[in-house]
């Protein structure tokens, strides 16, 4: 029994992808592996780059998840393609997309039904069998992908926000090659990077106990604050790079602390139909909004924030945020961003329902989401 | 009359769905406990010393150990209860707290729109007799979400409830495991009281304050757990379950059942289910 648990295989380093994927794929014994892509057409040199690194023995099966948007049709579609091709693992290759999809894959395959039967919190996995075929997960993005959580955030067909939560999806290895972040553009690599700062923050202010959560959240932020701006600036300064990675992948693995309004409004938000969002753009506006109103609630750890992006402690935290915001070129309200007043009623009402809202350290109803999306737009 | 409508026992623990239109005595479980109120008129339930409102936008999270009873309900007009034992063991494998206890940060949970639809779904698995592991998972989220919310801060502040007791007297220890070994039998507490190694007054004083509550209602909480463990584990007869455990008849036995779980012991014996071990 665990409560804080890490255990996930993760492998770090430049250009490691090659020697990593073949050495994995060997040890999980995998022939007949399906990649789940979300890096679309702009990004091909990357996908050629794991296609080539796949050895001559074993035959690889891409599949490019159309708009990049992890949703309920895309799942099954992927899923049938896994069953006709008799794949036998999956690899996710991308964000967050890419990877969510890549863990709801595998809980769809053998089982009957549509996959929210398989979603919500523990009692309901005990309707699942006792295993699925393998995940590797290969995030191209330094932005949090969900590579060492046990969550899969999907877009159902009503509308719906899904979160599958369920211990049998944790990809059983992690890859990350910093090389593979190279070529994103500043402004995709500007919202990633919002977005490890995010569920750094996030993180550290949730209401669970988790100590060694809270060092590695703090440890991500560090890296964030300090290179973020490099990266926009640079896509080739393979430091920074190296540092933004690091930076996500901390954000990642502190998630099983749990996160908070941020992402219960952004999860929301990704769930309407037809709009195909920035996460850590949205992100990065909603941040500041909800840092104010969880200030009443969070005493001493604001302080620490400040202390991390060399502040002193009378300055105001969401002040910086946005000014941060405003250096690396993102957006300041959800209306650029194809957000309509229209939709903000049901993302609100989502917002409340997500997994995410309940461990914000301020109790938060869809009220209170309503008016802060307000003020977001 | 108050009456039972189901009542299902899992590894999870207990959750009942009860009619209630009297109030109860004062008592407590080794269990969480969550208390909805589905329909009927409003009620209250008191806590330690504070009375908290029960009606549909307002349920209760009750840590274990903690002394508590319902109120001012009508004796004319039944309010149905949505009632959680939870084992806070089977708790902590969905929790993200490192705390055994099942330990909630205030009592007063609002009831928001997820929360309530849960509740819902529960209600009418349990009287439709759903799939076990459905209501199995609807427990396990339910009680995370209050759970969640007993710790997130509200604008009205937070009534917190105590802190978790603090390292026992071996001698409490001892009265504690004499009281469980022979609640089978009639328990005199002044006897305790001595083959424990302390004085009457003393091992009240002690019991009190680090159990929490009185070695009486202590000795209710484990009459009531045996009584409801053989009433739904064997088909011995309610008579000789009451006498074995101290009771004079069938009918003192039936008043403290009724008083201490709100309905009679026959009526708990007939509605009750068993969910597989999910």
């Amino acid at each position: 029994m665990s409560l804080i648990s890490y255990v996930t295989k993760i492998h770090f380093a430049e250009n490691l992808l090659e020697d990593a994927i073949e050495v994995e794929l060997e040890l999980l014994g995998l022939r007949r592996p399906l990649i789940i892509s979300d890096n679309g057409a702009g990004r091909r040199g990357i996908v050629d780059r794991l296609l080539e690194t796949i050895p001559r023995s074993v035959s690889a099966l891409l599949y490019e998840i159309p708009a990049g948007r992890a949703t309920e049709e895309a799942c099954l579609e992927a899923a049938t393609l896994f069953a006709d091709w008799e794949a036998d693992g999956v690899i996710g290759f991308g964000g967050a997309s890419a990877i969510n999809l890549a863990k709801a894959v595998t809980l769809c395959i053998g089982h009957s039904g549509p996959p929210h039967k398989y979603a919500g919190l523990g009692g309901r996995s005990a309707s699942t069998r006792q295993t699925v075929p393998p995940v590797i997960a290969v995030p191209t993005i330094a932005g949090s992908c969900f590579e060492t959580v046990s969550v899969a955030i999907l877009s159902m067909r009503d509308g719906r926000v899904m979160s599958l939560v369920n211990p049998l999806i944790m990809p059983r290895v992690v890859i990350c090659d910093p090389t593979l972040t190279l070529d994103l553009p500043a402004r995709q690599t500007a919202g990633a990077g919002m977005d490890a700062l995010t569920h750094c923050i996030e993180t550290y202010i949730a209401t669970a106990y988790n100590p060694p959560a809270d060092g590695i959240a703090r440890d991500g932020l560090r890296r964030v604050i300090a290179h973020i701006e490099r990266a926009v600036a640079d896509g080739s300064d393979l430091a920074a790079r190296r540092e933004m990675m690091a930076a996500a992948l901390n954000g990642a693995l502190a998630h099983q602390k749990g996160l908070g309004g941020v992402h219960a409004m952004s999860h929301a938000l990704g769930g309407l139909a037809g709009k195909s969002l920035e996460h850590g753009a949205v992100n990065a506006v909603l941040l500041p909004l909800v840092l104010e109103f969880n200030a009443p609630a969070v005493a001493a750890r604001y302080d620490e924030i400040k202390q991390e992006f060399g502040l002193p402690p009378r300055a105001d935290l969401c002040e910086a945020i946005i000014r941060l915001r405003e250096r690396i070129a993102l957006p300041a309200c959800l209306g650029d961003m194809g957000i309509e007043a229209g939709d903000l009623e049901r993302a609100a009402v989502s917002a409340e329902a997500d997994y995410s809202n309940r461990t914000n350290p301020r109790h938060a109803a869809a009220s209170d989401y309503l008016s802060m999306l307000q003020a977001a737009l | 009359m108050s009456t039972a409508l189901a009542v299902h026992h899992g590894p999870f623990g207990r959750v009942t769905l009860y009619n209630l239109d009297r109030s109860m005595a004062l008592h407590a479980h080794r269990e969480g406990h969550l208390i909805f109120h589905v329909q009927g008129p409003e009620a209250s339930i008191r806590i330690d010393d504070d009375i908290y409102p029960m009606f549909g936008r307002q349920a209760v999270a009750i840590s274990p150990w903690q002394l508590h009873n319902y109120m001012s309900l009508d004796p004319g007009q039944p309010s149905l209860f949505l009632t959680l034992y939870i084992k806070p063991f089977w708790f902590l494998e969905a929790s993200r707290q490192p705390n055994a206890s099942l330990r909630f940060g205030r009592n007063q949970i609002e009831v928001t729109e997820p929360i309530a639809r849960l509740v819902y779904l529960l209600a009418s698995g349990m009287l439709e007799d759903a799939d076990d592991s459905f209501i199995a998972g609807y427990l396990c989220e339910l009680t995370q979400a209050c759970f969640d919310q007993s710790w997130q801060w509200v604008a009205d502040g937070a009534t917190f409830t105590r802190c978790a007791p603090p390292v026992r007297d071996f001698r409490v220890r001892n009265s504690v495991k004499l009281m469980q070994n022979r609640v089978s039998e009639r328990i005199v507490l002044d006897n305790i009281a001595r083959d424990s190694g302390l004085s009457r007054p003393h091992f009240y004083k002690l019991f009190r304050q680090q159990i929490g509550i009185t070695p009486n209602i202590y000795l209710n909480t484990l009459r009531m757990e045996t009584a409801i463990d053989r009433l739904t584990t064997t088909h011995d007869p309610v008579t000789d379950i009451g006498l074995d455990l101290g009771f004079s008849s069938q009918a003192s036995f039936t008043r403290f059942f009724i008083a201490n779980v709100g309905i009679a012991p026959s009526d708990y014996r007939r509605v009750v289910h068993f969910t597989g071990t999910a």
